[in-house]
């Protein structure tokens, strides 16, 4: 795909500008401020429309900050691009409610429905969010050699996992944890109140067991105190004839000589003694008001303990019932599940030809001064300079952004295949030396159809002159 | 002759254990059986029937008491009460050996299920639970036997631990009016023949919508006896389920407000919230706080935050996040899974860092 022309009718700060666009290496050259991120997000803007982020997010959001300056209910853009030896012209309305969008192939003259996938065929299927990871590239965040190490090898792990530099699996894997956390937590809360009121519920319980166990114990007195003084009084008669009786016919028979009889005998005196004895037994008071009483409070208190026992079993089984916070949890370990597994195939898929490529593209980069980049267990990234392998933390920042172009560009080749798309770069070569940038610069030249390169100074244009190669110049004025 | 029925009463119940109503909900369910009473007395009722579950619990005497007291303040209404499954007949049961009124009459025995009252022509029939669980169909046996012009049928029960019954075999046993109880729910399974009377007040969460007890008349003409009943309401309060609906720009204060407002049309109502509809994607929002807001028993959320799969898999087609839709992206998802795709992708969104 080719860009050939943007027109940016009421976008941001401009209106009914056009800006033609050529083959191999266009440069659009403007100062600070002069709107080279609007043409940037123009461009993204026409190929996969602007979603209007939700809720608060909305009012940072790129509709908001590229909404037209002036006439703000105007707001749309065409641009005109070649693909495949045809032309074609797309047309967007970003006005909210009015999003209208247009393609028209100009070379047979036939409407295209973007609805149906039609663009979406033209770009080769890349998704906003590849076009984001490999051929729009802009400048790494960190600022420091340390901190672009990082911001590297965290890309390339991120891209690695899951095909999109920007994610990191680990964070989401934290995040989840988290999650899961706060789960357990509430969880445990919920344990806590259950254990207060078991225990709540077994101390009453004991409690009511020794109110018990003593009212028992003061029953089981009563009898013996209610004996009767005239009852004791037959009871100690029966006892003492009882055993004098026995004796006697004992010795008796024994000098008669007649023992067996004797035993005989005084076995049943002492068995209607025995009888009569227990038969005289003061019965306990069946009357007595408060022998009634207590019998009535042992009932109650052990009709409220076994209603107890089941009210601890009722709590036992709902709690236990209470699954829902180990729904959540087992959604979130599913979720890691799931995750960790498409992290893992998707490694396997890309890592190798992503190391492959990359490294092709950075030798050829440096025409040959590193010959291959490697990456250990713990995703260090390695240059390999001439049998000798050098970290990446040891080598220049220059040369850290370059590894990170090798490797944008390496993505975009694999996820690209279809149809090679424009590299869009937005003030990378800062950190470059001269023989750095006119390095890359030629290899662009050679092996990429279209090159669009944002800049605020004169050193691209200065050294492609100076290599002899050819390039477009676009100068972006100051609006008055 | 006119009759009352009521049935899972459940007094000495306190629902809702920890919520800051609980201890007046046990208040409030004596007092609504003590106005049931009374209403019974100021309608002239000739017959009371209470189908089971009286009693939460094993009844304490004093409770009893308590009751036979109130009893004794309508004696011209005849009571017939039978023991359900929370208040079963165990052994040494206070039930068993109170001396009640004289116009109390219980159907605890399960030899002579039947209580004849001559000056009312009626007999009531039923069978007392001995244990918890009852799984035989023991009401399929009991038939009217014709002692009385006036039949009826006391049973508590219906599911498959509870004595269940299958309703054709109930209306074919000759009854002229079937009291059901142990079904919290009001239900009137055959119009002026076979009803729950539900319990008189909600008992738990799930015992939404209304709730009180049936009024009903019978006459006799010759040999048939004409039944009308009538679902009265009387609780005090209903378990209320209010659902609020969130939008993307839908924050906690502005739900807490929402709530606020239903809440106070709900007067004393409990009140069981369901935020329902889709979210923003970093919202998070507080549950907590909504108990502080009302009589709030629970708080569901049923929200699902707003991706659609098509729009993700466009944006982010290529990625990981297109993989992880297009792994949930068949229908018949199960509550599991939903759930697993929402906190997945809200945590793989929140793991990126959006930029450009």
């Amino acid at each position: 795909m080719i860009l050939k022309q943007l027109m940016l009718k009421n976008f941001g700060k401009f209106h009914r500008t056009s800006l033609e666009l050529k083959d191999g290496i266009n440069i659009i050259y403007g100062r600070n401020e002069s709107g080279k991120s609007t043409i940037h997000t123009f461009i993204k803007a026409m190929l996969f429309g602007i979603r209007r982020q939700r809720g608060r997010a909305s009012r940072t959001d790129v509709y908001t900050r590229y909404t037209p300056w002036e006439n703000s209910g105007w707001f749309e853009g065409a641009m005109v691009f070649s693909c495949g030896e045809k032309d074609f012209c797309l047309e967007r309305n970003f006005r909210r409610g009015e999003e209208a969008v247009q393609l028209v192939c100009r070379t047979d003259g036939e409407l295209l429905s973007v609805e149906d996938g039609d663009l979406s065929v033209l770009l080769g299927g890349i998704s906003e969010t590849v076009y984001e990871n490999t051929v729009s590239v802009g400048q790494m965040k960190s600022r420091t050699g340390e901190g672009l190490v990082y911001e590297l090898r965290n890309y390339f792990s991120n891209y690695q996992g899951s095909q999109d530099g920007k994610l990191d699996i680990e964070k989401a894997e934290r995040i989840l944890k988290n999650r899961k956390r706060e789960w357990a937590k509430i969880r445990e809360e919920k344990e806590n109140k259950q254990r207060k009121e078991t225990d709540r519920i077994t101390y009453e319980m004991e409690y009511l067991r020794k109110e018990l166990e003593e009212l028992e114990a003061k029953v089981s007195e009563i009898p013996k105190k209610r004996k009767s003084p005239r009852e004791e009084g037959i009871r100690k008669k029966i006892r003492m004839t009882g055993t004098l009786g026995s004796v006697l016919i004992l010795l008796l028979c024994g000098i008669l000589d007649k023992i067996l009889t004797g035993i005989v005998f005084s076995m049943v005196l002492a068995g209607i003694s025995i009888f009569l004895y227990r038969r005289v037994r003061p019965k306990p008071p069946f009357g007595d008001d408060s022998y009634r009483f207590l019998r009535s409070q042992i009932q109650e208190k052990r009709t409220r303990l076994s209603n107890l026992e089941e009210e601890l079993e009722e709590l036992e089984r709902t709690f236990a019932e209470d699954r829902r916070e180990q729904e959540e949890i087992e959604a979130i370990e599913l979720a890691e599940k799931k995750i960790r597994e498409l992290s893992v195939s998707m490694q396997e898929s890309a890592g190798k030809n992503l190391q492959k490529q990359i490294s092709q593209i950075f030798r050829e980069m440096t025409e040959g001064r590193y010959e291959q980049i490697s990456v250990d267990d713990h995703l260090n990234l390695y240059l390999f300079e001439k049998e000798r392998h050098v970290p990446l933390f040891m080598v220049s920042s220059g040369t850290v952004e370059q590894v990170y172009l090798a490797l944008r560009l390496a993505a975009a080749d694999l996820l690209c295949q279809e149809e090679p798309f424009p590299v869009i770069l937005d003030e990378i070569f800062s950190m470059y030396d001269d023989r750095r940038l006119a390095q890359t610069l030629k290899w662009l030249a050679k092996n990429r159809k279209q090159t669009i390169l944002f800049t605020c100074n004169h050193r691209e244009e200065e050294i492609l002159k100076r290599c002899g190669i050819p390039f477009h110049f676009i100068e972006l004025h100051m609006e008055s | 002759m006119r009759f009352f029925h009521v049935a899972d009463v459940h007094l000495g119940a306190e629902p809702d254990k920890g919520f800051p109503w609980s201890e007046d909900r046990g208040r409030e369910i004596w007092d609504s059986f003590r106005r049931l009473i009374q209403q019974v007395g100021e309608r002239k009722a000739d017959l009371f029937l209470i189908a089971g579950d009286l009693f939460h619990r094993q009844p304490l005497l004093k409770e009893l008491k308590e009751i036979n007291y109130l009893f004794s303040t309508i004696p011209h209404t005849e009571i017939v009460l039978m023991a359900g499954n929370h208040d079963y007949l165990k052994k040494d049961s206070c039930y068993l050996k109170y001396p009640w009124e004289p116009n109390v009459h219980c159907l605890w025995g399960r030899e002579e299920p039947c209580v004849e009252l001559p000056r009312l022509g009626t007999a009531v029939y039923g069978i007392s639970y001995d244990r918890k669980e009852i799984r035989d169909p023991l009401y399929h046996h009991i038939h009217a036997a014709g002692k009385q012009p006036i039949e009826i049928l006391l049973a508590h029960g219906g599911d498959e631990r509870h004595i269940p019954f299958s309703v054709q075999i109930l209306e074919r046993s000759g009854f002229d009016y079937v009291a059901l109880g142990h079904i919290h729910k009001p239900d009137i399974l055959i119009p002026d023949k076979i009803a729950y009377a539900g319990a008189l007040e909600p008992l738990d969460r799930n015992d939404t919508g209304s709730h009180g007890y049936i009024e009903g008349t019978i006459q006799t003409t010759g040999k048939k006896a004409e039944v009308k009943i009538q679902f009265v309401p009387f609780a005090l309060r209903a378990y209320r389920n209010l659902s609020i609906s969130v939008d993307e720009t839908t924050t906690q204060y502005e739900l807490e407000q929402k709530a606020v407002q239903m809440l106070k049309k709900e007067k004393q109502n409990l009140c069981c919230l369901k935020l329902e509809g889709s979210r923003a994607m970093d919202a998070f929002f507080d549950f907590n706080r909504f108990y502080k807001l009302g009589n709030v028993r629970d708080v569901q959320d049923m929200t699902h935050t707003s991706y659609q799969k098509e729009v993700l898999k466009q944006k982010y087609g290529g990625t990981l996040i297109e993989a992880y839709a297009e792994a949930f992206a068949h229908k018949n998802l199960t509550e599991k899974e939903k759930k697993a795709f929402a906190y997945g992708i809200e945590a793989l969104l929140e793991a990126r860092e959006e930029s450009l």
